[in-house]
């Protein structure tokens, strides 16, 4: 088993990652730049080194960089170049999980680079959930990590992945992610950063490509002074009758926040929506929305909203007449404000989003 | 003050931002009294109550408020509430992702909610968020079963049966009656009230001792609550007539009786 330390464990469970498996079809493991873990308990899935993949299928080249371009940036063009360190897994056509698979990419040297490139691919009419669990050693601070993300989701698939960061205060994070979705297909992301990292930018793309396909992300984000986000999302819907959601909940604390959601309509019979919801706690930090709609077709429903403002008062005073501090109106104004419920996700998963909620607002 | 005055008001001005609303009220509220306060919309009766639960944006320019002797003057609203103050709101705001069946959890001490839940027809409404999409009705028994958690000494009602259909101003009026102890004889009653209402409709269910009138923030009127409740269904609020007679009187004066 993998030697860590129980206060990293315990870190480890906070961002959804159990040691022990408990609840689990699966777990990945990379420590550093090394797998240390690839397990799997379920029969219809596909659990390697994307590297393994490679040597064993053929075919793994008909994916690979099909989603993510390989010269989209700078990052992409790091993960080209390196070794495949990531993983590869696939649902086989009709297998079903209930539990997630998960995975862990956990930085222990202080100020090295983590590059990772992962493959999902859920074969028709499949099902499987995945909790990608990022942390940095309880003593490190420094570092980047720097992430390719494909998902090919084909006809009736459904794939819900759930990410949770916990990095540290010098650290660096470019995950690049896309998801190519077919008929009648599902993707739900859900993006949890609670905790301090100098800087993350994410915006993961979705190719609605089937009809009736679906897309959702979700983004819960917390900033601290020092802490710089940069999140956002694009689903191209070019499926008839397909439908998109992003939902971002954000809180800044003396920190930055960017939030930029595209949602881009080509087909007809579209529904597509967007809703960006921030409070700053204190004047020092910042939240800069920008929600954009693209419609190229008459036949489409689209529509946003934006609420960017502080706490409100009767809200924390309502608390307070029922006997509650102001300290902990607060705190659980926020806990509530950050709790999206997230349709399709395994309890187990929104169990480990509302833990992760719970850990942050914690001594505010 | 009586020896029994549980809440004593006293030469009370206040100030909402920055304009004078309330204009030296005076009155006292005895252990066991439900004291019923009518008045037009924007009178000042909400301001009272919300001057006494200590809310910000409320100021007390003048005078003082005592409870159980001791002034409130400077207490946050939840060390007013841990005294044993509590209140219904009118409008009470969304708190998000906080659901009803958490909040009851955190302010609530006692066991003995789940016989509330059935008698407010509230089983199925525990689960949502609180006060999100509430009718006028579902939002007025949220309030009561928050104050039945709290268990309050001295319980204020805003306007609990506006916006609510007859059937629930009967089950909130039951419930609230049986907060009050309304079943003791008076001697035996513990928990005090200020009513606030502009129709009377809930006194049906929850007898007033005392009633008041607020007019453009003075204290008009004092006296039996079905007199003055009778006065208003026939004359309006300006024909409280003693009161109006003597209305440039009070604006110097402290208070008018009626009775």
């Amino acid at each position: 088993m993998i030697e860590i330390s129980d206060s990293d464990i315990e870190k480890l469970l906070n961002v959804g990652f159990d040691v022990k498996d408990k609840e689990r079809i699966g777990s990945f493991f990379l420590l550093n730049n090394t797998i240390v873990e690839a397990k799997l308990h379920d029969k219809g899935i596909e659990l390697m080194p994307l590297s393994m993949a490679v040597d064993k299928y053929d075919w793994i080249k008909d994916y690979l960089w099909k989603a993510v371009n390989k010269d989209k940036d700078a990052f992409t063009k790091i993960v080209y170049k390196k070794d495949l360190q990531g993983y590869f897994i696939r649902t086989l056509p009709g297998a079903k999980t209930y539990f997630p698979i998960q995975a862990c990419f956990y930085m222990k040297e202080s100020g090295m680079t983590q590059v990772v490139h992962n493959l999902i691919i859920a074969e028709e009419g499949s099902e499987l959930h995945l909790i990608n669990g990022c942390a940095v050693a309880t003593y490190g601070n420094k570092g980047s990590h720097i992430a390719v993300t494909e998902f090919f989701i084909k006809k009736d698939a459904k794939v819900t992945y759930t990410m949770i960061h916990d990095w540290a205060k010098d650290v660096v994070v470019r995950p690049r992610s896309t998801a190519v979705v077919g008929e009648n297909g599902v993707f739900i992301s859900n993006y949890a950063s609670l905790k301090p990292v100098r800087s993350t930018q994410s915006a993961p793309n979705v190719y609605l490509m089937g009809a009736n396909s679906i897309a959702k992300l979700y983004s819960i984000l917390y900033a601290e002074r020092g802490t710089n986000l940069d999140i956002g999302g694009t689903i191209y819907l070019k499926g008839e009758r397909s439908s998109g959601e992003i939902v971002s909940r954000i809180i800044s604390n003396g920190g930055n926040i960017r939030s930029v959601g595209n949602l881009y309509v080509e087909a007809k019979d579209i529904k597509a929506h967007m809703e960006c919801n921030g409070i700053l706690i204190n004047d020092s930090g910042t939240i800069d929305t920008i929600p954009q709609l693209i419609a190229k077709n008459k036949e489409v429903e689209m529509s946003h909203e934006a609420v960017v403002g502080k706490i409100a008062k009767d809200e924390i005073e309502y608390l307070m007449a029922r006997g509650i501090s102001e300290r902990d109106s607060i705190s659980l104004i926020l806990r509530g404000f950050l709790d999206i419920k997230i349709e399709g996700l395994p309890p187990v998963l929104q169990r480990s989003i509302n833990n992760a909620v719970e850990l942050s607002m914690k001594g505010l | 003050m009586d020896k029994n005055t549980v809440l004593s008001i006293v030469n009370l001005h206040v100030e909402v931002e920055g304009h004078e609303v309330l204009h030296g009220i005076n009155m006292d509220i005895n252990e066991g009294e439900t004291i019923a306060i009518f008045g037009p919309n924007g009178s000042g009766k909400t301001t009272l109550i919300m001057t006494i639960m200590g809310f910000s944006n409320y100021r007390i320019t003048k005078g003082e408020i005592l409870y159980k002797g001791k002034p409130l003057n400077g207490l946050q609203p939840y060390e007013r509430a841990h005294l044993g103050i509590g209140i219904a709101f009118q409008r009470p705001p969304v708190i998000r992702g906080v659901k009803l069946s958490k909040l009851l959890n955190i302010i609530s001490d006692n066991g003995e909610l789940k016989e509330y839940y059935k008698k407010l027809d509230f089983e199925d409404m525990l689960e949502r968020d609180v006060n999100l999409g509430f009718s006028g009705g579902e939002s007025k028994r949220s309030e009561v079963l928050q104050l039945l958690a709290q268990k309050p000494y001295f319980v204020m009602l805003d306007e609990p049966e506006s916006g609510v259909d007859l059937e629930n101003i009967k089950i909130i009026g039951e419930v609230l009656a049986e907060l009050l102890e309304k079943d003791k004889h008076f001697s035996e009653r513990h928990r005090s009230a200020i009513i606030v209402t502009h129709t009377g409709h809930i006194l049906k269910y929850v007898e007033a001792d005392k009633g008041y009138t607020i007019f453009n923030g003075y204290l008009t009127c004092e006296g039996n609550p079905r007199e003055i409740l009778a006065e208003i269904e026939k004359n309006g609020f300006n024909g409280c007539k003693p009161c109006t007679e003597a209305k440039e009187l009070l604006r110097t004066k402290e208070g008018c009786k009626n009775d």
